[in-house]
């Protein structure tokens, strides 16, 4: 440790006073209330130095300008990042869209009646067509049955007119054999005549037999027809109202979910647009943080020069005094940040 | 279940449906047939029928044979289960029509 007692001076960087108490250098602080810059040893009375403090100055300046630029960059990137992955966003939500227009489209009833529901429902009316056709049909084949009964119920008349006819022709082959009997032996020719009768009215009556049985064959086969066609005449259709009702209901409930998850996908596209929009700040802040780095740097230069030079040398040349207070009279006005060309309701892809 | 038929005061003939209507009414209905004159109009009312199949579409299909024209003939007060069903068919498209 030197004897030597030394002397220190400062000049506090705010209020330009120049301190040297070596108290207040002690403390560090001007009475200004700011922080002093410390300084080397005075030698010959004259500020001493002030090109390692300009030195100094410069550095942080420099560090400044670093930290602005690595925080420019790094906002960049992030930048790009969102970006990238909310127009992958924006891909989706339009390629749901299209495949959810797609699936409706295929599924619901347009105005030919075509798509599945559409065929669908064409289908119930075919079948409930179909089923009223068969019980009208059916139940034509049973009136026709009716009559055709009616028909052979008159056979049945019929045939009691040849029991009847029969009947009379025995009486006639009686009366007639009575008489041969007392015609003696010229009736013989009519006996004859007389056994032929009788044995043709016998023969009628096995015939009237023969037709009621086929008579009884014909109701036993009307009756059977009759029974198929009464098992096709009726056929229950609350099946079919309960088909058309689903699906009629299964149509309103998907235009109800289709326009829902369209509100959301054109809600969900909109939104994407807007952070897309905002990060469009990315812009504006390059400016902003440019600027700044430039009026560091010339800050830097500035502080520089003015700790190189003697305050003699500086008093003795008031034009550089006055040029350098009109370079710092430059670095504050204010920057103008120019706005990337962004109408409100449009995006730029980029 | 029965089928019945009158005449109301403009002449017209009724054949009133009570309760089902379906295959086992088709000799009653078919009864009623006789009491039709050509050229006059007929109301087949449903105020009182409880269910209809395909039988009962059938048989109105017999009645639009007999009568020669669907115009000539109203389907009247038809509700609940009935109404349903003569709608699925368009029935109400092919006769005169009137649902409560």
């Amino acid at each position: 440790m030197s004897t030597v007692q030394r002397r220190f001076a400062a000049t506090c960087k705010f209020c330009t006073r120049v301190r040297d108490s070596a108290q207040i250098i002690q403390l560090k602080k001007c009475p200004c209330e700011d922080e002093v810059l410390p300084s080397m040893d005075r030698t010959s009375g004259e500020r001493l130095g002030k090109p390692q403090t300009g030195e100094a100055f410069r550095a942080v300046l420099d560090a400044c300008c670093e930290n602005l630029d690595r925080a420019r960059t790094l906002v960049g990137d992030a930048v790009a990042q969102l970006l990238a992955s909310f127009m992958n966003l924006r891909k989706i939500v339009d390629h749901q869209h299209s495949v959810l227009l797609s699936i409706t489209d295929s599924l619901r009833q347009n105005g030919q009646g075509e798509g599945f529901t559409g065929a669908t429902i064409q289908l119930v009316n075919e079948f409930v067509e179909q089923v009223v056709r068969v019980s009208h049909e059916s139940m034509r084949i049973i009136d026709q049955l009716h009559e055709t009964g009616g028909h052979v119920d008159n056979i049945v008349e019929h045939a009691d007119k040849i029991d009847g006819l029969a009947r009379e022709t025995r009486f006639i082959a009686m009366n007639a054999r009575i008489e041969t009997q007392r015609a003696g032996e010229s009736g013989r020719t009519f006996k004859v005549v007389a056994e032929e009768v009788k044995r043709l009215a016998k023969a009628s009556s096995e015939l009237s037999v023969h037709i009621r049985r086929e008579v009884s064959e014909c109701h036993t086969s009307l009756q059977t027809t009759h029974r198929t066609a009464a098992s096709l005449a009726g056929h229950d259709m609350n099946s079919a109202i309960e088909s058309r009702g689903a699906i009629i209901g299964a149509i309103e409930k998907l235009a109800e979910v289709n326009t829902t998850l369209q509100e959301t996908l054109v809600s969900v596209g909109n939104m994407v647009d807007d952070a897309v929009r905002a990060l469009q700040f990315d812009d504006m802040v390059t400016q902003l943080l440019v600027d700044t780095v430039g009026r560091l740097r010339k800050l830097g230069l500035m502080t520089h020069e003015m700790f190189s030079s003697s305050d003699s040398a500086m008093a003795a040349d008031p034009d550089r005094m006055a040029a350098l207070s009109r370079d710092l009279q430059a670095l504050t006005r204010v920057a103008s940040v120019t706005q990337a060309s962004v109408d409100h309701g449009s995006v730029e892809l980029f | 279940m029965s089928v019945t038929a009158s005449h109301n005061d403009q002449g017209a003939c009724v054949i009133s449906i009570t309760g089902r209507f379906d295959f086992s009414s088709h000799p009653e209905f078919r009864g009623t047939f006789s009491a039709l004159t050509p050229g006059v109009n007929v109301i087949v009312d449903f105020a009182a029928a409880t269910y209809i199949d395909s039988a009962a579409l059938g048989m109105l299909l017999l009645l639009r044979d007999r009568v020669g024209d669907a115009r000539h003939i109203q389907l009247a007060n038809c509700k609940g289960q009935p109404d349903q069903v003569l709608r699925i068919a368009n029935f109400h498209k092919l006769f005169r029509y009137e649902s409560r």
